[in-house]
């Protein structure tokens, strides 16, 4: 389908609306985007291969680092799937300590992705008081492992440390400020006669992604429940602690009928509201004993399968391994959740207007960097184009230099 | 003094003067608005960061001028030229001292309208001549949204001219020293329309458009860097001083006091003094713009021009058919 009309637009791999690199091909009518043809595989770290090389006691550090927002889901996920390959589950507190922590990481990524979306709609006042607020739980995080970034709290059989009493307080006290300003920008997004009128001018209606193509295509996070779709791992799958907190706390899927940006923002703002009154539970019915089962000093798994999911801050993520008998997994397959929302996003880009391309595309809060996985080499320049397979970071880079010509 | 005309022009209150100014607000805009928004702003150079602007220019003169390989060069050197020059000679329009301008005739109002629209159609050709997609862009922005807030604007800052029977921009001034009351009253719609427009005739905060950061980089001033974006980045400034001394003079009186007569004193201190009221007034218009910036997202393009035609160009029409019912009926009515 290429009408005459259309002209072709590259946005990226390097683009300043982009913070990380993908290549969209725009096609163009006027003002409007037709169709959108996406390209990834331009930050492939090679490390799936790099997990099969590792220790499990080293791929615990190596999982955290898949992504740089969401470190504490992918850990989280990853010793999940640990424990199911052992069949021996974390104790409960343990959980309840990996649960917390989740939901904390949960506040700091859709505060920041809300922040970076008042951006891209140039309300730069909003960003900065969201970032501000940001600070709280930041420094919580801080205070319950010593790290803003990546937190290590989770590992094999059980979390890493305790959240005493003490800073359980302080988590407490953290969320009844954050709670307050959650309501003050939901407030200010839906109430104030002049911002909030200005946001949902941005906002309201761009880049519809229907709830049958929701489905259709696999979106999965904020990005499927702002289309009306029920799907969180967290209510769908109860894994870990969320079996006893999610009923218990009176929470529901948070979903969203209008299905465009400004769905995709209420959606966030009331996860951050949710994940509050999640903690607020943990916090108070947080079982005693203890937090981790000891480990060997050599961790060997017989040979076993398993997969495990987790409700990430953008949506499903899926770690899944498969041991051998050794102290190294034969395989190990992650699926980040912004693969699932790549096709999702083309969709919801065509009819939009050009200038909505950067705010439509943040939408789905993209996490570039942690979805590309593998790369499937075609050496196009010979006569019939060759197969190469895939490579782990060493091959790739021995071939670089074997094609460039280059001596080192 | 043969020398009076020559310092008038060249220090105060000519070309200095509106440099000093310039940097000045651009300083004031940056802090108030960073205050608002829960940062710092500029703190490091000079007493509170107030010497920023100026640090900021002449860094920008020791930066590497590059002209892209494919742009115009003649039209691409000579648009920051010609944009400052135009920026700076509007500046003499603006009353500081006492009723007029450095400069003043009948119909200077017009010359004023016709110069801004003028400085438009540079940034077009700016963007147009460096050939890159997003100064392109930009450069077209600009233009199409000309055709939304020009019409209100005009109309908005041409409605003291039609009450006044004037297109002097110092018989305005004189009808509101005269009356003592500033024309903000009366024409309460039209002042916050000028506001409205003037914030997208500067390209700022809702309405800019044609330099939207996250969505054309910088618009139609990507491809400038060094000298001519010092120069550029000046302009803009003084545009800044430019427009909301424009607003002081058309609908607050300039700088007179109006609440009261000024006591009779010598012309050196009735200078000082003016010009103390107009820098007063010129700061809390200044402080309207920042605050405007602050509180709104950007706008979309079709959604200025949406704007603008559905919603400014009626009210200004509305102000319009206000002030002729009352030049009609004042006459019969004894007012």
């Amino acid at each position: 389908m290429s009408a005459p009309t259309t002209m072709e637009v590259p946005v990226g791999p390097q683009h300043p609306a982009l913070k990380e690199p993908i290549r969209l091909t725009l096609y163009i009518d006027g003002e409007y985007v037709v169709r959108v043809k996406p390209r990834i595989g331009y930050v492939h770290r090679a490390i799936e291969k790099a997990f099969e090389q590792r220790n499990y006691i080293q791929n615990l550090y190596l999982a955290e680092r898949v992504c740089g927002i969401c470190s504490h889901s992918h850990i989280f996920c990853y010793s999940q799937c640990l424990d199911r390959l052992l069949e021996k589950p974390a104790p409960p507190r343990g959980e309840y300590i990996r649960l917390i922590v989740a939901e904390l990481e949960r506040i700091h990524s859709h505060l920041l992705w809300l922040g970076v979306a008042f951006h891209e709609i140039g309300f730069d006042t909003l960003w900065y008081y969201v970032w501000r607020d940001r600070e709280v739980v930041m420094d919580l995080l801080e205070l319950v492992s010593g790290n803003r970034v990546n937190y290590a709290m989770s590992t094999v059989g059980g979390a890493r440390r305790d959240i005493d009493n003490l800073k359980a307080d302080k988590i407490r006290k953290g969320m009844n400020v954050l709670e307050e300003r959650t309501k003050y920008y939901l407030d200010v997004c839906i109430k104030d006669i002049v911002s909030g009128t200005s946001v949902r001018r941005r906002t309201e209606g761009v880049a519809i992604l229907k709830t049958r193509d929701a489905i259709e295509l696999g979106a999965v996070g904020p990005t499927a429940r702002a289309s009306n779709v029920k799907r969180d791992i967290r209510a769908d799958d109860k894994y870990s602690a969320y079996a006893e907190c999610w009923e218990r706390s009176g929470v529901d899927v948070i979903v969203w009928e209008t299905c465009d940006l400004w769905a995709r923002v209420a959606v966030r703002v009331l996860e951050v509201i949710q994940s509050i009154q999640l903690i607020r539970d943990a916090l108070d019915h947080m079982p005693s004993g203890p937090y981790r089962h000891p480990l060997p000093p050599v961790l060997r798994i017989p040979e076993n399968e398993a997969i495990s999911m987790v409700e990430a801050p953008r949506g499903e993520l899926i770690h899944h391994i498969r041991s051998d008998g050794t102290d190294r997994p034969y395989r190990h397959k992650v699926r980040s959740p912004t693969l699932g929302n790549i096709l999702p996003v083309c969709k919801m880009l065509e009819g939009v207007y050009i200038a909505d391309v950067p705010i439509a595309f943040a939408g789905i809060d993209p996490c570039i960097s942690c979805t590309d996985r593998v790369l499937h080499l075609i050496d196009v320049g010979r006569r019939e184009p060759r197969d190469l397979g895939v490579f782990n970071i060493f091959e790739l880079r021995h071939w670089a230099r074997k094609r460039c010509g280059g001596s080192r | 003094m043969w020398w009076e005309p020559v310092v008038a022009v060249a220090i105060f209150p000519g070309v200095l003067t509106a440099i000093l100014l310039a940097f000045f607000y651009q300083w004031f805009d940056r802090r108030v608005a960073a205050r608002m928004q829960n940062r710092y702003g500029p703190i490091y150079v000079g007493k509170w960061g107030l010497l920023q602007p100026i640090a900021d220019f002449v860094k920008l003169m020791t930066k590497q001028d590059i002209t892209p390989k494919g742009a115009v060069r003649p039209v691409f050197t000579a648009v920051p030229i010609i944009y400052f020059a135009l920026v700076l000679y509007l500046f003499f329009y603006i009353p500081i001292t006492g009723i007029t301008g450095l400069v003043s005739f009948q119909g200077d109002l017009l010359l004023f309208f016709a110069v801004t629209t003028f400085e438009v159609l540079f940034t077009t050709l700016g963007g147009w001549s460096s050939r890159s997609p997003y100064s392109q862009v930009g450069g077209i922005r600009g233009a199409l949204q000309l055709l939304g807030y020009e019409t209100p604007l005009e109309l908005a800052l041409l409605l003291p001219a039609v009450l006044t029977g004037s297109f002097r921009i110092a018989d305005i001034v004189e009808y509101q020293v005269a009356r003592g009351v500033p024309l903000a009253g009366p024409l309460l719609i039209a002042f916050i329309l000028a506001f409205i427009g003037l914030q997208a005739e500067m390209e700022r905060l809702p309405f800019d458009v044609p330099e939207a950061e996250t969505e054309i980089v910088a618009g139609w001033l990507t491809e400038y860097s060094g000298k001519k974006l010092a120069l550029l980045r000046l302009a803009a400034d003084i545009k800044f001083v430019v427009s909301a001394g424009l607003i002081v003079a058309l609908f607050l009186g300039g700088p007179y006091p109006l609440v009261c007569e000024l006591p009779p004193m010598s012309p050196w201190l009735e200078t000082i003094v003016l010009t103390a009221i107009f820098l007063a007034k010129l700061t809390a218009v200044i402080f309207v713009f920042t605050w405007l910036k602050v509180v709104m997202a950007r706008f979309r393009i079709d959604q200025v021009l949406h704007v603008c035609w559905t919603f400014l160009v009626p009210l200004a029409v509305l102000q319009l058919v206000l002030v002729y019912g009352y030049l009609t009926l004042a006459p019969f009515l004894g007012w």
